[in-house]
């Protein structure tokens, strides 16, 4: 009697077990546990900068108190408009220039028989490792109306009085900001032209429908949520821009937006306040174009080219006319890529910047990349830059695939919520990021500040927006069927997600990677507040050779970058292969 | 006569007795000095904007002298560099052994309590110009003089401009490039030619559309290449292209020569305070300066020797450094006037 007394609650007990096990395990720990971290990531900038625009003084200092003069400064103010306006053309413009250029390479890409299209695929990546200082003043060594290289050709060989072209201007700002960041559409535009299901093209083209046709109506409408993913991201990075329009519009006498935050970062003591005030702008653009991305994208099912049926993507004989896209392609390369990379080389060889002479050809070094290679510190760097740099990308999209399947496969209440939160960071300006990490991690007792931790932490954080939209895209295009068939098999959630899904997000996985571990390698804003002696990274490298005025020192540095990113792109694609289906 | 022997020869042991303690206890604090440096766990850190380039042999130089010290250095711009120092303060968290920064800043951060007085025996090679004299907040170890860079391809040595009222001539309209923000300079030069002057002489160059470079860097760069003539700028800069042949050169001495320095300081509470003091010891000595003259920066030690031709023309009788006074009292007016005359990015 009494052992069955005693039976009966350890049987409950191994089913309430049972249920929390079930509950607790696979699934909803990592579901649970992903979620809680992406919050914990995004509230510490994003509670600091609305803190810090509530506040009198910079967060920390004695004698402070709440106030709402910030926000009045900052849009109580007549300059405000025209300046949005400026921004907004430049972002716009930028945008569409980059996307036209991103979407049309990726294109011959991936879906052409373009001659030398492997080749094209690394060097369309090279513009976005080349620090943006070192790449707007190759542009204007290049088309300033009195030095730069364009005009003065033009000049010589059209005998022109005066220089045909001029960089000081509005279409100036928008060609350099667009030649240096179409790689960021190229690259998931890829992905998305990769997953492609070639059976609904095939089907409109056995219908009478010419190629051009089908690319307007079928396959461009299947790729809106890549498309509109990287507009968004595109967008607000162009209403942020700054180091263009700081080299290239002041100048001209165009003055934008972002150069309040700058300007009020920078004065004694720094207006922090007022600087939140304005960002809260970006926040609620980069909130609003995710709340246009989800309703746009809605019904993803519609967008699902990854089905069961063998979606291969197809590649598309252009006969002829593949040698008319090589050609566009080449001069595209020629424009983007070629030009300022020949600056840069010609800097990297001789010991002061001048317009090729006899003199300079005669002074021909090896000086500048023996001075960068020998820097105190330079090995250093770049050992710390690749770990960051490999671990951020790896995490990020890690996290961010996770997050992704769990708003456009789950039906978790609340799910479109994630999707803002981790897009949140990119409205949140780099030193803000810095100082809030700066001084969150100095108040709570979790001892990374003044380690590599603090720096992964930032980078993760600042790149979840990127990630996440190349995730969501790539996501998106998986049919729901397959991860069913998976479950249908008695397959789990964690394989299905870690054999299935993943192998499948590939592309588009591989793709924000790539971007993010070349693009971190260049990150100073945060990095600087938050490096220490012992973990330097290639960025503080580049900006203490900048110190120096010295451009050719700068310009060498840039090579060397160019040269380890092609490695590093080479090496995703090899692994990426290996795992999924990017190649 | 023997009797006078005898007392002459009781002086003499007593003077060189003297003589022999009195130097006894000076080895002996320079050697108590070590000695505690070595119980503190052998590293420095040191917060300096200075390139790593010449910091670096700096520390190679203290470190083969004291082996059982190394040297780490957090180098970022000033204001990253302030921002990181004031968050470490209010936090608690004394990380810092070494303080270098400019004139301003230094005296901000006297004013909030963070930095400490340190009077290292290597001061008495400074002149009074180049030291604190409250007792040993800051020394400077280098300066920067704010003067006139111009391109020797666009300018020649006959219509050059000598002063910073030649700026002003129609003929330079349009050619002339400045740092954005450069607040300590105005105030130097409003201080250094007297308000009235130098508030005409700024209305003037206002006029002359100057076009504002994000930082030195740039500036010399562009000025190099031949994008502009003329850069109101930091005369180092000038000085290391030029000896590498680039066309660049600069105004020596126009008055006033506004100046920034470079200073270091001991914090109130560092880490490793005896090591610290060792360090800036080194620093302040003739070993350093010399390093930095090699670097082409300008040494605010006396009797440097390897010092370059362009800095030697320098009149140190007309530096001018920024009135660091009247930048805590009206920052936020010199920086609103200096942006309404030249703009801001």
């Amino acid at each position: 009697m009494s052992t069955v007394n005693q039976s009966i609650p350890l049987i409950s007990r191994i089913k309430s077990w049972e249920i929390t096990r079930e509950y607790i395990s696979g699934q909803s720990l990592i579901l649970v546990g992903c979620t809680l971290l992406l919050i914990y990531l995004t509230a510490i900038p994003l509670g600091t900068l609305l803190y810090g625009s509530i506040l009198t003084l910079p967060i920390g200092e004695p004698e402070n108190s709440f106030t709402v003069q910030n926000y009045i400064d900052a849009y109580i103010d007549k300059e405000l408009l025209p300046l949005l306006g400026n921004s907004l053309s430049f972002a716009i413009g930028s945008t569409l220039l980059a996307f036209l250029i991103g979407t049309y390479l990726a294109w011959i890409n991936e879906r052409t028989n373009t001659p030398l299209k492997k080749v094209f695929m690394v060097v369309a990546l090279i513009p976005f490792i080349i620090p943006g200082v070192l790449n707007t003043i190759a542009w204007i060594l290049l088309l300033s109306p009195k030095i730069g290289l364009i005009n003065l050709g033009l000049k010589e060989i059209f005998n022109l009085q005066s220089s045909p072209l001029n960089i000081y201007s509005m279409w100036g700002m928008i060609w350099v900001e667009a030649l240096h960041s179409y790689p960021l559409v190229f690259v998931l535009m890829s992905a998305a032209f990769r997953n492609m299901d070639t059976t609904l093209e095939e089907a409109a083209l056995t219908s009478g429908s010419s190629t051009l046709a089908t690319l307007r109506r079928i396959t461009l409408p299947l790729m809106y949520p890549a498309a509109l993913g990287v507009l968004l991201i595109k967008f607000v990075r162009g209403m942020e821009g700054f180091e263009v329009p700081a080299f290239i519009g002041l100048p001209a006498n165009i003055h934008v937006f972002t150069s309040k935050i700058y300007l009020a970062t920078r004065q004694f003591p720094p207006a922090h306040g007022t600087a939140g005030a304005y960002a809260v702008i970006l926040l609620a653009i980069s909130i609003l174009g995710v709340f246009l991305y989800q309703k746009f994208t809605r019904g993803e099912q519609r967008y699902a080219t990854v089905t069961g049926k063998g979606y291969r993507p197809r590649v598309i004989d252009l006969g002829h006319w593949k040698y008319v896209t090589f050609a566009s392609a080449f001069v595209i390369f020629l424009l983007a890529v070629a030009l300022p990379m020949l600056i840069l080389l010609w800097a990297s060889f001789i010991p002061y910047y001048g317009i090729p002479s006899a003199k300079l050809v005669a002074s021909l070094t090896l000086d500048n990349y023996k001075y960068v290679l020998n820097y105190p510190t330079a090995v250093d760097a770049f050992r710390n830059s690749f770990y960051l740099s490999v671990g951020s990308a790896t995490f990020v999209m890690l996290l961010t695939s996770l997050i992704a399947w769990i708003t456009v496969k789950s039906k978790i209440p609340g799910r479109a919520i994630l999707d803002t939160v981790a897009f949140i960071p990119i409205a949140v300006p780099g030193i803000v990021l810095g100082l809030s990490l700066l001084w969150f991690y100095l108040i709570v007792p979790i001892p990374i500040y003044g380690t590599i931790w603090i720096l992964l932490l930032a980078y993760v954080t600042k790149y979840m927006p990127i990630g996440i939209r190349a995730s969501s895209a790539s996501m998106i295009q998986i049919h729901k069927e397959l991860e069913e068939a998976s479950f249908a098999s008695g397959g789990s959630w964690l394989q299905t997600f870690g054999r299935v899904i993943l192998p499948l997000l590939m592309p588009g996985f591989i793709a924000g990677w790539i971007y993010i571990s070349v693009i971190s390698l260049r990150e100073l804003s945060t990095s600087i507040l938050l490096y220490s002696h012992d973990t330097i990274v290639v960025s503080i490298l580049a900006f203490d050779l900048w110190d120096t005025g010295q451009y050719n020192y700068v310009a060498a540095l840039g090579i060397i970058m160019v040269i380890v990113m092609i490695a590093m792109v080479y090496f995703a694609r090899i692994v990426g292969g290996r795992i999924g289906i990017a190649e | 006569m023997r009797k006078a022997k005898i007392v002459r020869a009781r002086q003499f042991l007593f003077l060189l007795s003297s003589l022999v303690l009195c130097s006894g206890i000076g080895f002996g604090a320079s050697l108590d000095l070590v000695q505690k440096a070595k119980q503190e766990g052998g590293e420095v850190i040191t917060y300096d904007t200075t390139r790593i380039a010449i910091t670096r042999p700096l520390f190679d130089a203290f470190e083969a002298k004291y082996p059982f010290l190394k040297v780490k250095q957090y180098k970022a711009d000033t204001n990253k560099m302030m921002q990181r120092v004031l968050a470490e303060y209010r936090a608690g968290k004394h990380l810092v052994d070494v303080l270098s920064f400019g004139n301003f800043h230094m005296e901000v951060l006297i004013d909030k309590g963070i930095v400490g007085q340190y009077e290292s025996p290597e001061r008495r090679n400074y002149a009074p110009l180049f030291k604190d004299k409250r007792g040993g907040y800051w020394t400077a170890v280098h300066y920067i003089p704010m003067t006139i860079d111009y391109n020797t391809n666009l300018v020649s040595e006959k219509v050059r401009p000598q002063e910073w009222q030649d700026l002003v001539d129609p003929k330079w309209k349009g050619q002339i490039a400045m740092e954005e923000d450069n607040v300590e300079w105005y105030a130097g030069m409003l201080k250094g030619m007297g308000t009235e002057t130098a508030e005409k002489f700024m209305k003037a160059l206002a006029k002359q559309n100057i076009r504002l470079t994000r930082g030195p860097s740039d500036g010399i760069a562009l000025l190099a290449a031949g994008e502009f003539s003329i850069l109101i700028s930091r005369g180092q800069h000038a000085e290391a292209l030029k000896a590498k042949g680039a066309p660049v050169d600069w105004v020596k001495n126009p008055n006033p020569l506004v100046s920034q320095f470079k200073m270091v300081s001991i914090p109130q509470r560092p880490p490793h305070p005896n090591s610290a003091k060792l360090f800036i010891d080194f620093m302040l000595s003739d070993t350093a300066a010399e390093i930095f003259a090699k670097f082409l920066v300008n040494p605010a030690r006396e009797g440097v020797r390897n010092i370059s031709s362009g800095f030697k023309e320098i009149d140190i009788k007309k530096l001018v450094p920024p009135p660091t006074e009247e930048l805590k009292q009206h920052y936020s007016r010199y920086l609103k006037e200096f942006r309404d005359l030249f703009g801001a990015l």
